[in-house]
């Protein structure tokens, strides 16, 4: 019983270690940058790239659903005329 | 038409997009991406520029000719949005304005190889600095765009001309040609401005 407990304590001591132990990293160009006007231009880029394609696939995706609804809308219209009474009764 | 007759003579669908402008928007989506990829590469090397953009001892840009310029395929675009607006009222009436667009078109295609000629007798050249290799890829490459939707129009007029141009095919056109003067306001504002 003794034993599980003191590898919990021993590994939660460890992590929290651990987690101290790393330094800030410098590696975010968007994050920090001697100059700023390239750490602007990193996030501009960022916003971009990120959501040129989203809005670009959407905007198609958005388009052509609407398209399809008014053709679909257009021809049960056409449907509804073509439907005439029948004669025989 | 009684149901049993439609359903024995089922009426022949059109599609919702046809295929061939549904293509070209795709395309176009892509394009837009290969046009911010450069957009994204100029801002950072803009940005890391230490001593100012553009560099010092690079000619300037001809930033008033080439706003002419920029009106030019404005226009181009607008001609070309209403040649549309007329063939949906009777083909034949769009032709001057399809030929107007076309015109237009290639002036900016040709002033743009004339400011060319005139940088590169002023010394930049796609090898004289990060300026002078972003400003010829990118306006290069937007010209190779032009002279396409210039042979796709030219290609469209002729058809026109025959009488044989449909709706789908014009729309094709103007999908890419709405493309290319669209991207150059952008183009023009990073690069000349």
């Amino acid at each position: 019983m003794k034993r599980p407990l003191n590898f919990a304590l021993a590994l939660c001591s460890a992590l929290i270690v651990l987690s101290a132990m790393p330094d800030v990293a410098y590696a975010c160009p968007g994050c920090f940058s001697g100059n700023d006007a390239n750490r602007v231009a990193y996030i501009v880029t960022f916003v971009i790239l990120t959501a040129l394609p989203l809005a670009s696939v959407g905007g198609v995706a958005y388009w052509l659903f609407k398209r399809v609804a008014a053709a679909e809308a257009a021809e049960a219209v056409a449907d509804a005329d073509d439907v005439s009474p029948n004669p025989a009764g | 038409m009684t149901a049993t007759e439609r359903r024995m003579n089922p009426r022949k669908r059109e599609p919702a997009v046809p295929s061939n402008v549904l293509g070209m928007i795709i395309f176009v989506v892509t394009e837009l991406m290969f046009f911010a990829g450069l957009f994204s590469a100029f801002m950072i090397a803009e940005g890391m520029a230490v001593d100012g953009w553009p560099p010092a001892g690079q000619p300037r840009l001809p930033v008033e000719e080439t706003a002419l310029n920029t009106v030019a395929l404005l226009a181009s675009g607008v001609a070309l949005y209403f040649a549309g607006r007329r063939f949906d009222d009777e083909p034949a009436r769009a032709t001057g304005l399809m030929a107007l667009s076309l015109f237009l078109g290639s002036f900016f295609v040709v002033f743009q190889g004339v400011e060319w000629v005139m940088l590169i007798r002023e010394g930049l050249t796609l090898t004289t600095s990060t300026h002078g290799s972003f400003f010829y890829v990118m306006v290069g490459i937007h010209a190779l765009h032009a002279v396409i939707a210039i042979l796709s129009l030219g290609w469209a007029l002729w058809r026109l001309r025959k009488g044989i141009l449909d709706k789908s095919q014009l729309t094709t056109v103007q999908v890419f040609w709405f493309f290319v003067v669209g991207i150059w306001p952008v183009l023009y504002w990073q690069l000349y401005l």
